[in-house]
């Protein structure tokens, strides 16, 4: 990996009061790409739930990266500024686009490969599968924050950063997202283990 | 709960994303990025700093070429080059993308964007105009470009050539970001004059609108920069939401400062646009130096100039290249040219191992 403090860690901070790094814009945009298309496209995802589309708005949120990266300050970790982005862009598309039409006409959760054969590992995947399901159905401003409290561990703080709202408001909407999530999680256990 | 939602991760990643998709997208964005001065809508030929560093950086190659060449003909001009640090001799140049721009102009050839990247150690340019011209000229273009860089003394480089793109994905212009187009505008260029006018120390330079609108609200944040000793934020505040709601914006304004310590600002600029690029490009382009990577990081008011090397710590010719490249850094920043730029500013130069991880200096 190049010199310099951008990458190597999952921490990644750039902050031009107190330190600052300097590789040219290419190399800094491909070590992003490297760390962060899988991130970047599962939280588009979470949104779109369309390969097509997540692939695009990833793409959409690199350039922007590429673009405002002179002018990226680093009063928040590099990290939080990308999925800030990347949860503006998708909002933005879904604004633009027919929110009803992205989430029930397009057929759900296209899964790619099943590679496992044994029974247990397809009852075992074929949970995960509804639980994500459930997941990706919760109300869009608590599915956010599951998202990228549970999966991207991203603290309140950064949270807030992310979602441009203030941490009580991350806190809520995170502890009633849990809640809602338990109640649908505990009922869908019970479709799948009777089902 | 947390257990589940770990699995339910796992298997999200596992099943939702692949090797496929991360190439497509990847694949995507360097073909947008090396079509974007020619007709992306993200226009970077403004935006890009790093692009004029690199640039001008490679430019210093091209003199340091010609002073060597040159150094062959006279006795008299060999012996000063023989004093002159080699990273000296690149300072300050006239960049080599322009000479290669204006060569090909010359010649008639149609290209835009000629370019240097570091990372890949390439030169590369964009060929306007139809698919038959491209195929008739790109081998001719080709290689007058590795001619003029050959020339200039590099001993480590790619020339690589693309055609104009025609289908650019727009980013689409919806209301909102007209209206926060239109904020932009009323506060770049009417507000923020008149504020520093009045002596408001607001850092124009620095002064870029978020470019990540609010999520999940229509408030239109303006980022402003000012420098750390401004106390009247609130002053400042308010003459913004004044001026915008009666320029006729109906929507919620917010003002986010970010304040700099401008005087740290301005050395690391300096540095960053003057002094680093010259070294950069010098370490990267001559074999001798077995450089792979660059960076550096402005800590505490401390330069530190990283270095990443091809060997291993273990190998016995490591501590002299380190040695090597940091004597050369070491001449170059403590020579007369430089005086002004670095002044008393504190320096370190770092030399690593392949894995950036061990110091060989």
């Amino acid at each position: 990996m190049n010199g310099g403090t951008y990458l190597g860690n999952q921490e990644i901070h750039i902050n031009q009061e107190t330190e600052s790094s300097y590789v040219d814009k290419e190399t800094l945009i491909e070590q992003l790409m490297e760390h962060y298309t899988e991130r970047v496209y599962l939280l588009a995802y979470s949104f779109v739930k369309d390969r097509g589309i997540a692939e695009d708005i990833s793409q959409e949120v690199f350039l922007k990266v590429y673009k405002y990266i002179d002018s990226f300050r680093g009063e928040a970790a590099l990290k939080s500024w990308i999925y800030r982005i990347t949860v503006n862009t998708s909002m933005d598309f879904l604004k633009k686009k027919s929110l009803k039409q992205l989430l029930f006409e397009n057929s759900f959760l296209e899964s790619f490969h099943r590679t496992e054969s044994a029974e247990t590992s397809y009852l075992e995947s074929d949970r995960n599968e509804q639980l994500l399901e459930v997941i990706l159905t919760l109300p869009m401003k608590y599915r956010t924050v599951i998202v990228l409290h549970y999966f991207y561990d991203l603290k309140i703080n950064e949270l807030s950063t992310v979602l441009d709202v203030r941490s009580n408001t991350v806190k809520t909407r995170l502890s009633r997202g849990r809640e809602m999530l338990r109640r649908k999680i505990e009922a869908k256990k019970g479709d799948i283990f009777s089902g | 709960m947390d257990k589940e939602l770990k699995k339910i991760h796992e298997h999200y990643r596992d099943n939702y994303f692949n090797e496929e998709i991360a190439d497509q997208i990847k694949d995507k964005v360097h073909q947008e990025l090396k079509n974007a001065d020619a007709i992306s809508p993200i226009k970077m030929r403004n935006y890009s700093i790093a692009k004029r560093i690199s640039y001008s950086a490679a430019a210093f190659i091209l003199l340091f070429g010609l002073f060597l060449g040159s150094a062959f003909i006279s006795p008299a001009m060999a012996e000063v080059a023989s004093k002159i640090p080699f990273l000296n001799m690149i300072f300050d140049q006239k960049p080599i993308n322009q000479v290669i721009s204006e060569e090909l102009e010359e010649r008639g050839y149609e290209v835009d964007g000629v370019g240097y990247s570091v990372r890949k150690k390439t030169f590369h340019a964009t060929v306007i105009g139809s698919e038959e011209y491209y195929n008739e000229v790109n081998g001719e273009i080709e290689k007058i470009i590795k001619e003029i860089v050959s020339s200039r003394g590099y001993d480590d480089f790619k020339v690589t050539l693309e055609k104009e793109r025609i289908d650019p994905i727009m980013i689409e212009n919806d209301a909102n970001n007209l209206i926060r187009e239109q904020v932009n505008k009323i506060v770049m260029e009417e507000l923020v004059p008149k504020l520093i006018e009045q002596g408001y120390k607001i850092q124009t330079n620095y002064l870029i609108v978020d470019g990540s609108p609010a999520a999940n609200s229509d408030v239109i944040t303006i980022d402003l920069t000012i420098a750390d000793t401004e106390t009247r934020k609130a002053e400042i505040e308010k003459a913004m939401i004044e001026e915008v709601k009666k320029q006729g914006i109906q929507e919620e304004v917010k003002v986010k400062f970010h304040t700099i310590d401008v005087q740290a600002k301005e050395t690391e600029m300096q540095w960053s646009t003057e002094v680093l690029p010259v070294i950069f490009e010098g370490m990267l382009n001559k074999k001798e130096y077995k450089t792979k990577g660059v960076g550096y990081s402005f800590k505490k008011g401390t330069m530190n100039i990283h270095i990443t090397t091809k060997v291993e710590k273990s190998d016995k010719e490591a501590a002299a290249l380190g040695k090597k490249i940091e004597n050369a850094i070491q001449d170059f920043l403590q020579s007369e040219d430089l005086k002004d730029i670095v002044g008393d500013t504190p320096y370190k130069i770092v030399v690593r191992d392949k894995h950036d991880k061990e110091e060989i200096n």
